[in-house]
């Protein structure tokens, strides 16, 4: 593990004391901004004061930056202003669209994968950038259905993205190995595929195996164990990035023991270490030769 | 202003004594600001000497001593559950208790204990230290304004007195009785054990694990010893699922209430419990 790397835990109500007692195993913590969208300047004094206990990023959840339509301002104005108040180190969206119009979707929706889209994502992030004055980190959403109309794979469509706005990659290495498993390719040749040099945070959580259309379909749910897969994955990537890397376990449910929570943390601290040694190896050697 | 009629004078005069704790309070806000402070605090023991001082620290600890099972509660009194665990736990107040509860030892006769007396002391030095907890300078500070105040409403209250009963009135009972309250109020401002970043944090503690604390008894499981604990020191002991009854309660008698004070071990540990089983 890099001197640099760091690994935390999505800040919840349910796990607030223990997170709170434990923080020093947990190097950084994640909210989720739009829990805060109402909140009273005293919460979010609250929630700032936090930050000098413990590094603190920040998540948002339902913008829908990965769409043709413009991104609603006064959504975004709400979200700058719990940015603004907590002075997260980085903040971060989704790749997706969660409305139509006044529709809601209800959760986040993979958009087709368009240079429409690309064009659309592009936009949002800009006019996002400048209400809130900071760039978000774009994270990578797992979907159970190929989105119809798609004229490109997800690599591509995220690293267009990534070109166009300049954003950093928040990659979800569970929403990856679910859409790699899910559309039948190999986990670890679909990570390769992406921006890894882009790659400034990292999502592990766990999911679940659901029947969809008689088809076997990996849910993200966030209410299970991360699986063994995800932290090859984590190690693998942690290899082949030169940068640093902020690893944050999400979970949102079922919470088990605490305890456990930190055993994940602690096998993610490993799977960093693990591919960075191999890393410093393969440079080394290189260095001989 | 001191010929004005009684009820009016009493209404200018309750007036002023607001304007007056506004300042005094404002002033000293003003001048705990400028002061360095750090309020990085995790630890619950350190959180609830901050809340509430000695008092909190024991029921804190206490508690969190009872719910690991290493204290019993019979009846009013606590008793060490297993006393080859005294030298096992790491914190220092935590040992003080056990030690002291060999024999059976009440809550008021805990907190009179010179071993906890002497432990709660690191506790309100590292809070002094940064700058939460008022010092004896900032202490100083206060009462400079808390008095200025006090003596610019009594003179006023004096002057008009005199006045009035110069022209042959004595009805001065309510203002007499307005201005001891007001001088127990400004009085009360300066006995304030926190200093404003000490009540920031505090506050900002407080709000930030408010759903959770909302939340504690509606969950299905309890959390372990340090959650309880934090939130114990946050909130009070009562917000811990478990030790809100009514029995946990007589423990700890209110402060004022000195039929509590009945020691430890049966009167077999003279001078409260110092040295009860040291």
């Amino acid at each position: 593990m890099s001197a640099a790397d760091r690994v935390g835990l999505g800040w919840r109500d349910a796990l607030a004391a223990s997170t709170y007692v434990h923080l020093d195993s947990i190097d950084v913590v994640e909210v989720i901004l739009d829990d805060y969208f109402e909140a009273s300047a005293g919460q979010l004094r609250a929630l700032r004061s936090l930050g000098n206990e413990v590094p603190v990023i920040g998540h948002g959840v339902a913008l829908g930056l990965a769409s043709v339509s413009a991104v609603a301002t006064s959504r975004v104005e709400r979200l700058a202003r719990v940015v603004n108040a907590i002075e997260p180190q980085i903040w971060s969206e989704h790749l997706a669209f969660v409305r139509s119009g006044s529709y809601e979707i209800g959760h986040l929706a993979a958009p087709p994968r368009t240079s429409s889209t690309i064009d659309g994502a592009v936009a949002n992030v800009e006019t996002v950038r400048r209400i809130v004055g900071m760039l978000p980190a774009l994270e990578n959403i797992a979907t159970l259905i190929d989105p119809p109309a798609s004229t490109m794979s997800e690599p591509p469509w995220v690293t267009h993205i990534m070109a166009g706005t300049g954003s950093q990659l928040l990659l979800d290495l569970h929403n990856l190995y679910a859409n790699a498993v899910n559309f039948g390719h190999d986990p670890f040749e679909y990570l390769r595929a992406f921006p890894l040099n882009r790659v400034e945070v990292v999502h592990i959580s766990g999911g679940m195996w659901i029947e969809l259309e008689s088809t076997r379909r990996l849910l993200d749910d966030h209410v299970h164990d991360v699986p063994d897969i995800v932290f090859s994955m984590l190690a693998w990537l942690a290899e082949r990035c030169s940068q640093p890397l902020t690893v944050i376990l999400e979970r949102d449910g079922h919470y088990p023991e605490f305890d456990e929570l930190l055993c994940q943390l602690l096998r993610a601290r490993e799977a960093l270490a693990c591919g960075r040694a191999k890393r410093s190896r393969e440079t080394h050697e290189l260095a001989a030769v | 202003m001191f010929t004005l009629r009684g009820p009016e004078f009493l209404v200018l005069f309750a007036a002023l004594a607001v304007v007056v704790y506004l300042i005094v309070d404002a002033l000293i806000t003003a001048r705990e600001l400028r002061l360095p402070s750090d309020s990085r605090i995790r630890d619950p023991y350190t959180i609830a000497y901050l809340r509430g001082q000695e008092r909190e620290l024991l029921r804190v600890v206490a508690m969190s001593l009872v719910f690991r099972r290493l204290l019993g509660v019979e009846g009013k009194t606590f008793l060490t559950v297993d006393r080859s665990e005294i030298d096992r736990v790491q914190s220092f107040v935590e040992q003080q208790v056990l030690r002291v509860c060999q024999k059976p030892c009440s809550a008021p006769g805990l907190i009179e204990d010179f071993g906890f007396k002497k432990a709660a002391a690191t506790y309100r030095g590292e809070l002094v230290r940064r700058g939460l907890i008022a010092s004896e300078a900032v202490e100083h500070g206060r009462w400079l304004f808390v008095f200025a105040g006090i003596a610019c409403l009594l003179v006023i209250a004096v002057i008009k007195i005199k006045v009035a009963i110069s022209t042959g009135h004595s009805n001065v009972g309510l203002l007499v009785v307005l201005a001891c309250v007001a001088a127990y109020v400004l009085w009360r401002r300066g006995q304030v054990h926190r200093t404003v970043a000490g009540n920031a944090a505090l506050k900002n503690l407080q709000v930030l694990f408010d759903s959770l604390r909302r939340s504690w008894r509606r969950r299905p499981k309890v959390d372990g010893p340090s959650e309880a604990a934090l939130l114990a020191a946050v909130f009070g002991v009562y917000a811990v699922q478990g030790f809100d009854n009514f029995a946990w309660a007589k423990m700890f008698p209110n402060a004022n209430d000195s039929s509590g004070g009945s020691g430890c071990g049966g009167g077999g540990c003279g001078g409260g419990c110092g040295g009860c089983g040291s």
